[in-house]
């Protein structure tokens, strides 16, 4: 922390007025974990924009929705919501939907963003990011859940692709092709988690260059990154170690490639000293200003 | 003249006019509980960001005035390994210890580490010619500042509700004088009940009619700083991140460190004064500022969550989250 004596302090110092902050051009920044809070306040100059867990503050306690308010006053907030479960063939949960739109009401972001898989199945919420087979029939589904959260949430959503374990022989078309025409018919928004490609291409043999090839690149809103943890002879996005070359390489491709508006770090474990995380910040900020595509804020 | 000695007041039953009077009483207490509401309209005001770089002398001082800074630079000087308390001598003393490196001290460190050049005991840091009062002077400019920003009361604030608190003692006392004079003049001495109404309103609107120290504003401020940096309380002792944030959560974020000496005798001595004085609580060691004003921070103690002897900072502010 840096301890200034009273003199070098702001003589008046900014005030809040409670509304939404926006992200400027592009930014880099963190998903938002409690244990970060007084960190992320030291260091709000080198943080562009925070990531929040929807979920977290769905049915908040006060404490946590202090903690939302003061997060707005200081941060363009993008929500990164866990339990929309776009690809259920049941439907949207109005319940949690209906929540979800007041957050976003109360936030006012840019955009918000869920997942490419399912979560609940025959009304009980599974705790895990499934994915679906790449079939005609499941992107009827995602196109219909899409279009109702879309008719309840006016603000741009945006699709993360996630890591999967199998590949299912159902699957009528590739992931990218999935991709592909998943955001065309919904016309939604890319939030490409570059360590999830990377994490997919290592553990199935593909290319993930090729991969990029294959997708609207010209989608891709905001990325994901954060390095990759080896369990059984696999990769898995334990969302608990250090980004590592290859994958700040995958961000490097995909910076050269689009305009991202946003980078977010997601670590969720092994918390190291906050230090590293804002190394890791300033690296991503590094590698994406310098593709030229991006107006580094913080830099 | 005639009305001034016969009019319904004066002619009321003596135990009539106590019921008036009590009545009278209680809604004027309630007016200036009233009044003390409406004064402070800081909260009107946006709430000031959370700085990227803390000055914990200030935060300190807002949260408990001077005696907080005290302790804020007694421990940092702890912390820099400048001081240290000698816990096994009876009564506990801080000292200077051999370290002689103190570069890129504030200068209110600089001014406490001076007055250190004897051994102190814990209750000389907020006696006469204490601590306290060797660093007052560097107080002044968070007084200005964190007055002029409303974050407590500046004099304006004291000046307006003075003026009502004074309305209501001399309307009290003058309806209760008037009654009883009027009363001695007819022969009737029994004024027992006046006076006793009379002294416990007074007593009331002298107690519940202080001035917060601090504004609605600056309790919200100080809700936001404590939630904010709630987590700091997780670092290692060495850190530097500790000495702000004993400034914001106070001396309870030490707990379970190598530093629960500095707030155990500090949470001693706070309860020992108290107990003396009768005056601020033990509960909001950082209330009792040296200016005697107010038990300063008992407001925000009760909302903010500072709980504990130190001037700790319990659930609701620095809790668990």
């Amino acid at each position: 922390m840096a301890v200034v004596a009273a003199e070098e302090a702001a003589e008046v110092p900014k005030v809040m007025n409670g509304t939404a902050k926006k992200v400027e051009g592009a930014g880099v920044g963190i998903g938002f974990r409690e244990p970060f809070r007084a960190d992320i306040f030291l260091n709000q100059g080198r943080i562009d924009l925070l990531e929040i867990t929807a979920d977290h503050y769905l049915d908040a306690n006060e404490h946590k929705m202090r903690e939302l308010e003061i997060l707005i006053d200081h941060f363009p907030l993008i929500p990164h919501s866990l339990e929309l479960s776009l690809g259920s063939a049941e439907g949207i949960d109005e319940e949690y939907l209906e929540k979800l739109a007041t957050l976003i009401d109360r936030v006012q972001p840019q955009w918000f963003s869920d997942h490419i898989c399912f979560t609940r199945s025959g009304g009980t919420r599974i705790g895990h990011l499934a994915p679906v087979p790449y079939t005609f029939e499941a992107l009827k589904v995602f196109a219909r859940n899409i279009s109702q959260v879309k008719k309840k949430i006016a603000t741009p959503l945006i699709l993360e692709n996630i890591t999967y374990m199998v590949q299912f022989p159902s699957s009528e078309m590739t992931e990218a092709e999935f991709l592909t025409r998943l955001l065309e018919e919904t016309d939604c928004g890319l939030l490409l988690d570059v360590t999830n490609l990377y994490i997919n291409s290592k553990n199935f043999g593909f290319d993930w260059r090729t991969f990029l090839d294959s997708i609207p690149m010209e989608r891709v809103v905001q990325v994901h990154f954060v390095g990759s943890h080896k369990h059984g002879g696999r990769l898995i996005d334990a969302h608990a170690n250090r980004t590592e070359d290859e994958i700040w390489n995958v961000l490097r491709e995909v910076s050269v490639r689009t305009n991202i508006k946003g980078a977010i770090l997601e670590r969720d474990e092994n918390f190291p000293e906050f230090g590293e995380i804002i190394g890791e910040i300033e690296t991503a900020r590094e590698i994406i200003g310098s593709a030229g595509k991006f107006e580094a804020k913080a830099a | 003249m005639d009305i001034l000695l016969d009019n319904p007041l004066t002619n009321m039953y003596g135990p009539y006019f106590l019921l008036l009077y009590g009545a009278v009483t209680l809604f004027t207490i309630l007016f200036i509980l009233f009044i003390k509401t409406r004064v402070d309209q800081s909260d009107r005001l946006p709430l000031p960001a959370i700085p990227a770089k803390i000055d914990p002398y200030e935060i300190a001082y807002l949260r408990g005035g001077l005696n907080e800074m005290a302790r804020t630079a007694v421990f940092s000087l702890m912390q820099k390994g400048l001081v240290e308390i000698k816990s096994d001598e009876k009564p506990p003393i801080i000292t200077r210890t051999s370290l002689s490196d103190w570069r890129g001290m504030a200068t209110v460190e600089d001014a406490a580490l001076n007055w250190f050049v004897v051994s102190r005991q814990p209750k000389e840091v907020f006696a006469r010619d204490g601590l306290v009062e060797k660093i007052a002077p560097y107080a002044d400019e968070y007084e200005r500042r964190l007055s002029r920003q409303q974050l407590i009361a500046g004099p304006e604030i004291y000046d307006r509700f003075s003026k009502w608190k004074w309305a209501a003692c001399f309307f009290l006392a003058g309806l209760g004088g008037y009654k009883a004079l009027v009363s001695i003049m007819y022969g009737h001495y029994n004024l027992i009940g006046i006076l006793v109404i009379a002294i416990i309103g007074l007593v009331v609107i002298a107690i519940s009619g202080q001035a917060p120290r601090l504004t609605r504003l600056g309790k919200a401020y100080l809700e936001r700083l404590q939630t904010a940096f709630d987590g700091l309380r997780a670092h290692k002792p060495e850190n530097p991140q500790l000495t702000p944030a004993a400034a914001i959560c106070g001396g309870v974020v030490l707990t379970g460190t190598s530093y629960w000496g500095y707030n155990e005798i500090f949470e001693k001595h706070q309860k020992d004064q108290a107990a003396l004085s009768g005056g601020c609580g033990a509960g909001c060691g950082s209330g009792c500022s040296s200016g005697g004003s107010s038990c300063s921070s008992g407001n925000s103690c009760g909302s903010s969550g500072c709980g504990g002897g130190g001037g700790g900072c319990g659930g609701g502010g620095c809790g668990g989250s």
